[in-house]
């Protein structure tokens, strides 16, 4: 999605100038030059631009190693976060970096866990669950690494249907489109009884996954958000992103980054799914539907969706506040997982935090920045310049003859707001 | 008495300034036109006049007020009557309605069909049309329905913003015509006018805009005469 | 014959039911881009309002359900959208998917998450012949009333300032205002007459199923949304017409679906609207830029 709001934003590492495309072309090439240019600057350039991964991977590090000397449910949300990492983090390779939302990714993880699932469940257990699969399928037993390949694959294949339908859709026609996909696919989930057991779910599943195995896959899905969004096409999106018709002019073809966005993010979101079923053990529709859609969304947005930080961090902040608010819900017990007095406590505060985030800090915990090394990234940098509060995020194009549509909070009385 | 007060006014969208410290007043009985090139920060002024953009910086005070921040609902229910580029007609509305529609900025009780009925007086055609859509009309018509629409709103400042745009010359006469009527009246009038002989014959004050920044133009009439003067003031030969 | 005929009247019977919906999500959508989620926890709470003030006369019962609707649907422009209005379409979008999941949360931890019933005009339950048709009194209460509210909306549209002030701002909210259009008014008008319907439907609806879930407004608010895609996106009557269309469709399917076929039948009609927009992104009968209401 696009920035909720006239969010002026001080540059990032990746994109020198968020408000100007054509500052930001004239940047790729500078970052370019500097490349073939002097080896400490290539080296430090090298370094600049992987670091959002090396300090999210090491801060996923650093809280998963804390979780390992905590109790075993400790240890068990740790695992589920890490997954939620891998999901959310998938979503924003393409949410991010497209501008354009999606409420559908949760379909790429459903295809990825009821794959996994079906290819990792035990044989003996298979047939007696699922005796109507076809003898292929039934036959079958994957390892984890397999498995979750199949998955990112097979959420590739679905991933190419759902392009072909929504690509050409922007902002809410392709916030309903994509939320009609996920129901649809919902239904026929539900009452695929051959293959998914309709309603009932699948049980069984090997859940055996742990920080130790997770974490490899949650770093390897950080690495591949920011290789995409380092290269070519990740930057392109993301010049479409924040200039439409700037980039259009420019001669960038949306669609066709939108489509290798939508496959690698679809790609990590089936193996984040993978992941997901085999941390359930148990797998039924509902898992794979909107209280999920919530919960990446949740993450996206209130870490900030305009970052891949923003991703982590918004994964881990919100897996810790699950957590505090299960065991608030619970009583302050450890017991079973998800049993509780008030099961709508829970959804209410993360609802809430939503929607304060939205209301109120529109950009995020990140705001579209990186973490980074001091003093370029977020770590040390500050805010660079006043926040230049009279600043309409209009595109640049704007001339005098063709003044701003209506809207946005261009408007002297910002606070009572305008519709357009 | 000094009816609209303009300062320093600054209007920005994204890193691009548009508007690079206007001041400019209007007094009251003044026809003022701001004349200057495409792209030259005009609208963005009656726009931030309006209310309709936010002012980055600089102040605009109303009968001494400062009403800067306020909506542009309000600023219309103050008196300042604005008559947009491209006109702004409501084509779903019946040509009735969108005269009627003027008159939610009159104070509470004011008979609105009396003052629609004043300013059909200005454009006759319109008084047999009152129901039909307002989407039938043509570009000279809505002209006519978009002013006197702003005039049921009993303005104490007409703000038009290029009234003339896409008209034929002969909806002009008559458009300019209209509006010379309501300045012998005594209406106060400020428009911005990329048609430069129109608006010298219009105002008694004329001001240029050119990359956001706008100059006074003491004597209008040489503008027409001196290419060097017009050069200046409007970026052509 | 016979047969037909009864599929009609269900048909209109639904459709009616969908046209409140929709009409309640179209205003909101038309005069503020608003794809507003949170109207299905309007329909929820005017259903747990019913089981609240059920011991009353239902005359009582439904102006003050109808009461208590207007004034969570006001409370939500004045909480929580009235600080985003005129942002993007998808952070409109974003905030009333929070505060619909919100209100559930509520509604999950004060009434629980197992359905309750309750029983709202039982007295409706039993059909009359007409024309030779057995056709429900609950039926052709919600046909009657359908019919009177749309017409008076578009009275209400056509012939108060109220009305054509929310016509102008529904077509062009800025122009509206620079007019004197109170933006504040006819937002908060719009909620309320939207509110109102989501009240409505709420009683016809619980009437028609008898029970309530926090979850209950999801349904009935994605056919909305068919809905008012289906009819073009912003157009007020069209979506009440995509309302019917919907009916129609879905009580035809249900009859003459195969019977394997009828538990995709959800996935066929929401597959339809992403064709339908992948086609026309505006809505069949929508084109963009078009003016609209």
């Amino acid at each position: 999605m696009t920035g909720p709001r006239p969010d002026p934003q001080t540059p990032d590492p990746q994109t020198p100038d968020p408000e100007t495309p054509g500052a930001r072309v004239t940047g790729a090439q500078a970052t370019g030059a500097q490349a073939t240019g002097a080896r400490a600057g290539a080296r430090r350039s090298v370094l600049a631009r992987s670091a959002p991964a090396v300090v999210c991977s090491l801060l996923v590090l650093a809280v998963s190693g804390l979780a390992l000397l905590g109790s075993e449910t400790t240890q068990r949300t740790a695992t589920q976060m890490l997954v939620m990492g891998v999901i959310t983090v998938g979503t924003y390779i393409y949410v991010g970096n497209s501008g354009v939302l999606s409420f559908g990714h949760v379909v790429f993880v459903g295809v990825g866990a009821y794959t996994t699932a079906l290819t990792t469940l035990p044989r003996g257990l298979k047939q007696a669950l699922l005796p109507a699969l076809p003898g292929w399928l039934a036959e079958l037993e994957l390892g984890l690494p397999a498995a979750l390949l199949v998955s990112g694959v097979l959420s590739v294949l679905v991933a190419a249907v759902f392009a072909l339908l929504t690509l050409r859709l922007d902002g809410m026609a392709a916030g309903i489109a994509s939320l009609a996909l996920l129901i649809s696919v919902n239904v026929v989930i539900s009452n695929w009884d051959a293959v998914t057991r309709g309603s009932q779910g699948i049980v069984g599943i090997p859940a055996d996954l742990t920080i130790g195995t997770a974490v490899p896959w949650l770093i390897g899905a950080i690495v591949v958000a920011l290789t995409y969004q380092s290269s070519r096409s990740g930057f392109r999106l993301r010049a479409s992103r924040e200039d439409p018709v700037a980039a259009a002019a420019l001669g960038i073809r949306i669609r066709r980054d939108r489509s290798v966005a939508l496959v690698i993010s679809a790609f990590v979101c089936g193996v984040g799914g993978g992941l997901y079923a085999r941390f359930l053990g148990a797998l039924t529709p509902g898992d794979v539907y909107l209280q999920l859609t919530l919960l990446t969304l949740l993450m996206l947005i209130v870490g900030g969706i305009r970052s891949l930080s923003g991703a982590v961090v918004g994964t881990i902040f919100i897996s810790v506040l699950a957590e505090l608010l299960r065991r608030i819900e619970a009583g302050g017990g450890v017991g079973p997982v998800e049993i509780s007095p008030h099961p709508g406590v829970q959804q209410l505060i993360l609802a809430l935090t939503l929607l304060l985030t939205l209301l109120l800090r529109p950009g995020g915990i990140t705001s579209g920045r990186e973490l980074g090394f001091a003093p370029s990234g977020w770590l040390g940098g500050r805010r660079k310049g006043p926040r230049p509060g009279t600043a309409v995020d209009e595109p640049a194009t704007r001339s005098d003859a063709a003044p701003p549509r209506a809207g946005r909070d261009n408007v002297p009385a910002a606070k009572q707001g305008h519709p357009q | 008495m000094t009816l609209l007060e303009v300062s320093d006014l600054r209007v920005s969208y994204g890193p691009i300034d548009a508007v690079k410290g206007v001041s400019l007043s209007v007094e009251r009985g003044d026809v003022v036109a701001i004349v200057g090139p495409n792209g030259a920060g005009k609208s963005s002024t009656m726009l931030a006049i309006q209310g309709l953009v936010r002012a980055r910086s600089g102040s605009v005070r109303w009968r001494g007020r400062d009403i800067t921040g306020w909506a542009p609902e309000r600023r219309a229910r103050a008196g300042i009557s604005f008559v947009p580029e491209s006109r702004g007609v409501f084509r779903t509305l019946s040509i009735g309605e969108n005269l009627r529609l003027a008159g939610c900025a009159l104070a509470k009780g004011a008979d609105v069909a009396e003052r629609v009925g004043l300013a059909l007086r200005h454009f006759p055609a319109l008084a047999d049309r009152l129901s039909e859509r307002a989407a039938v009309l043509s570009g000279g018509e809505c002209q006519q329905l978009a002013i006197g629409r702003a005039l049921v709103a009993a303005p104490d400042l007409l703000v038009l913003d290029e009234p003339s745009l896409g008209l034929a010359p002969v909806v002009l006469d008559e458009l300019f015509a209209a509006l010379a009527a309501l300045r012998d009246e005594g209406l106060t009038i400020l428009l911005v006018e990329q048609n430069v002989g129109r608006a010298v014959k219009l105002a008694d004050h004329l001001f240029s805009l050119r990359g956001g920044v706008i100059e006074r133009v003491d004597e209008p009439a040489e503008l027409l005469r001196d290419p060097a003067l017009r050069a200046r003031h409007l970026g052509m030969g | 014959m016979s047969a037909v005929a009864q599929n009609l009247v269900n048909a209109l019977s639904l459709g009616s039911l969908y046209a409140l919906i929709a009409l309640g999500v179209a205003l909101l959508f038309s005069i503020m881009g608003l794809i507003n989620f949170a109207h299905g926890e309007l329909i929820m709470i005017g259903g747990y309002a019913l089981l609240w003030f059920a011991a009353l006369p239902f005359a009582v019962t439904a102006v003050l359900v109808v009461a208590v609707v207007i004034g969570c649907g006001l409370a939500m422009e004045r909480l929580a959208f009235r600080s985003v209005r005129g942002a993007s379409g998808e952070t409109l979008l974003m905030t009333s998917f929070a505060l619909s999941l919100f209100v559930q949360g509520g509604a999950l931890l004060f009434e629980g998450a197992d359905p309750k019933s309750v029983d709202v005009l039982g007295s409706l339950g039993t059909s009359t012949e007409v024309a030779g048709l057995s056709v429900g009194r609950l039926d052709i209460a919600i046909i009657g009333v359908t019919a009177v509210l749309l017409a008076g909306l578009a009275w209400f549209l056509r012939a108060t300032p109220l009305g054509v002030q929310m016509r102008a701002a529904a077509e062009d909210f800025r122009t509206a205002r620079a007019l004197g259009v109170r933006a504040n008014l006819v937002v908060a008008a719009a909620f309320g007459v939207s509110g109102a319907f989501a009240a409505i439907a709420a009683i016809f609806l619980v009437a028609s199923t008898g029970t309530l879930t926090p979850g209950m407004g999801l349904r009935p608010v994605l056919v909305g949304f068919v809905a008012i895609v289906l009819g073009g996106l912003g157009r007020l009557w069209a979506a009440a017409l995509g309302a019917y269309v919907l009916a129609l469709l879905t009580v035809m399917l249900q009859a003459y679906l195969p019977g394997g076929v009828v538990p995709y039948q959800d996935a066929l009609v929401y597959l339809g609207i992403v064709v339908i927009l992948m086609f026309r992104p505006h809505g069949i009968a929508g084109r963009p830029g078009a003016v609209r209401v």
